[in-house]
């Protein structure tokens, strides 16, 4: 059999056993129609044409019409307006939610009824009639009404907002670290209870007298890893589509997905090697939890980095770790605060790694796989072998005797 | 005919407890051979070595005069003591599975399911979930998935423990079948009684040492050691002791040891003075009382003794 033919039928075995599982398809088919939702919905949504808001007038004129007019175009919206009698009869009107707002006109000022809530028309409905009272006071002077229009048409100060994209970065950011996240700890999870499962019903017995522990270990990690980014594949494809074809992704969406790749593969390949290796501790299946503990407070730490503070120090800190980068790191992409450095020693820490605990887990694997009767400690796994190659070194120098 | 499987000078411990200790082990091809001995003795152990699941302490295993190698070891057939299978799998499935693990393409794989599945009379479960068999049909497709692969030399870790006594039968009939086509075989057992018949050849263990082995007829009619059976219960004031001392009386009669140099007649005579006796014999030792001579003790009473001390 070819070098890593074990490998590729016991990850064979894992890809075929999960599609036939229900579940499978059931989180797939969710993720999917909710991924693909979250994209599509606010495209449909939009299609829904402008805004119309209703204001009621008390004693109106064309002109104050024509100020409303530009105020809700200013809003991107298109206006209906109604002539009510008094200020009782306004009032009512928007009480009753029959008008977005009512506008009492002449007097010594004119006076906005509104309800709470849209801050942003009253606010333009004011600054409307403002320029509307400055006019006719102007004209009242002698003012042409040409100038007056030259005057007010001076541009208004323009807003330069720092950092104008936050949110949508940090819920791109929140929305990957929880994906991760659960991505994860599911999979590790799910590694250690098969390896405990196997090793609980001795299937790893008939299994080892045929392929390498390694093979068994490898074979259940690209398995389950091929599955579990499948699931993910599921929720990142719609973005992915929709970033191809050209629509509106939240800011740092796209970067973030395309960006996090690395770590991804990085993080399943430690988690769930790492989980294979704790879960071969165990005696019984309902230990193989509670074996990756570690494991899970890893996951839950970062989780809470990411989350909550993705450019604080501590998580700048926390990116080269190779246990927590797999969360923090996306994170750091998306809402913009990771440099290429940081991300290319990251990524070079995590490989390095990969590699050890892929060694690592290998042996503590193929040593505690055939141990059976209690739950075993992964010191005593490590340390063991040092007792066992001296006793072999014994045996060695005794036997010729 | 050489040693098709030979283990040599296996010694291993775990942690301060020596589980097998400077142990060997013959598999001369055609002939059935039997690794006897209590539980706790070490079979298991010394079979997951053969197989290269644990590596021993120090030792070597042979295959056909050559160090066995991982490809060696892929061409056996192993069914280990504990049953393991996937219990969501389907039969068939699990069966190709295994034989392509072996290194079988698909086609061939499947095949051979097809052909066990039907000489071990489960060919109508083939698309079933191992979880949905009776336990002696898991068992079945558990000896199934160590054939798939025709393998040359068959090693069965207790394969009798739990069976019922048409399930004896029938793995009695697959072991004599696979010696007889000239293949090799090797079981355990910790029931001497029940495997007596079966046995040619044995290699027994007590305390992870090997205490007797060999051809068991022979081992039987070189033992100095002779017992009068008779139908009736003897009670122990009836003979000399010096004599001949009873081993054990049960509802169909009484066996005792005869003293070296003592006579069988006189013995029978003592007894038939108390009881009418119609059937008798003077035998060779049985499995267990050659056990018993060989290690000092009953392989049965040393299980009690282990259990005493687990608790």
């Amino acid at each position: 059999m070819k070098r890593y033919g074990g490998i590729r039928l016991v990850a064979a075995r894992e890809v075929r056993e999960a599609l036939r599982r229900r579940s499978f398809w059931v989180v797939a088919a969710l993720l999917l129609v909710g991924s693909t939702a979250a994209m599509v919905l606010p495209e449909v949504l939009g299609d829904d044409g402008p805004k119309r808001y209703k204001i009621a007038t008390v004693d109106g004129s064309p002109r104050l019409d024509a100020g409303l007019l530009s105020a809700v175009r200013a809003l991107d919206a298109t206006l209906e307006v109604r002539s009510v009698a008094d200020r009782d009869a306004a009032r009512a009107a928007v009480e009753e939610d029959d008008v977005d707002l009512a506008v009492v006109a002449g007097g010594e000022r004119n006076t906005i009824v509104a309800g709470s809530g849209n801050d942003a028309l009253v606010a333009m409905v004011q600054q409307a009639l403002t320029r509307e009272s400055v006019r006719s006071r102007l004209e009242q002077l002698g003012v042409p009404g040409s100038e007056v229009d030259n005057v007010l048409a001076a541009p208004p100060p323009a807003v330069e907002r720092l950092d104008p994209d936050s949110n949508e970065r940090r819920a791109a950011s929140g929305a990957i670290s929880t994906l991760l996240y659960i991505l994860l700890l599911s999979l590790s999870v799910q590694v250690a209870t098969g390896t405990a499962i196997e090793k609980a019903n001795r299937i790893s017995e008939v299994l080892l007298a045929i392929v390498r522990p390694g093979a068994l270990l490898f074979g259940k990690v690209v398995g389950v890893g091929i599955v579990g980014l499948a699931t993910l594949a599921c929720a990142i494809v719609p973005v992915l589509v929709k970033g191809a074809v050209g629509g509106d992704l939240p800011e740092g969406l796209g970067a973030a997905v395309v960006g996090s790749a690395p770590w991804v593969l990085i993080g399943s390949a430690l988690y769930l090697t790492l989980g294979g290796a704790l879960g071969a501790l165990v005696e019984r299946q309902e230990e193989a939890g509670s074996a990756v503990m570690p494991l899970t407070l890893a996951l839950v730490g970062s989780f809470f980095v990411a989350q909550g503070a993705p450019e604080s120090p501590l998580a700048s800190v926390l990116a080269y770790f190779p246990l927590t980068s797999p969360l923090v790191m996306p994170a750091r992409i998306a809402v913009g605060a990771a440099t290429p450095l940081e991300m290319a020693i990251s990524a070079g820490v995590g490989v390095a790694a990969v590699a050890l605990v892929v060694r690592m887990g290998a042996v503590v694997y193929r040593r505690a796989i055939v141990r059976t009767g209690r739950r075993l400690k992964l010191r005593e796994v490590l340390r063991t072998s040092a007792g066992t190659r001296r006793a072999a070194v014994a045996a060695t120098v005794r036997s010729p005797a | 005919m050489p040693h098709a499987l030979r283990a040599r000078s296996i010694c291993q411990r775990f942690g301060d407890r020596v589980v097998l200790d400077e142990v060997d082990l013959e598999v001369p091809a055609g002939r059935v051979i039997g690794l006897l001995g209590p539980n706790g003795a070490g079979k298991s152990t010394l079979m997951r070595i053969l197989f290269g699941v644990l590596t021993p302490d120090s030792g070597t295993v042979e295959w056909r005069g050559r160090p066995a190698t991982e490809d060696d070891r892929r061409s056996w057939g192993y069914l280990p003591q504990e049953r393991g299978l996937y219990r969501d799998m389907r039969v068939a499935d699990l069966l190709i599975w295994i034989a392509r693990l072996h290194g079988l393409d698909k086609a061939t794989g499947r095949n051979r399911a097809q052909d066990l599945l039907d000489r071990l009379g489960l060919a109508d479960r083939a698309g079933d979930k191992i979880i949905d068999l009776s336990g002696g049909m898991a068992q079945r497709v558990q000896l199934a998935a160590a054939m798939v692969h025709e393998p040359d030399l068959l090693v069965l870790d207790e394969p009798f423990s739990g069976l019922d006594p048409v399930a004896v039968e029938f793995l009695s009939t697959v072991i004599v079948d696979h010696v007889a086509s000239g293949r090799n075989l090797l079981f355990s057992s910790h029931q001497l009684d029940l495997v007596e018949d079966l046995c040619e050849t044995i290699t027994l263990l007590d305390r992870g040492r090997v205490v007797l082995h060999g051809d068991l007829r022979e081992l039987k009619a070189t033992s100095p050691d002779r017992y009068l059976r008779v139908d009736v219960a003897v009670e122990e004031a009836w003979i000399d002791p010096g004599l001949a001392t009873v081993v054990a009386t049960n509802a169909s009669g009484t066996r005792l040891r005869l003293h070296p140099g003592a006579d069988p007649g006189v013995v029978l005579d003592a007894v038939r003075a108390r009881a009418a006796v119609s059937s008798f014999g003077v035998e060779a030792p049985s499995l267990s009382e050659l056990f018993l001579a060989a290690a000092g003790r009953p392989a049965d009473g040393a299980r009690a003794l282990e259990e005493e001390v687990v608790r």
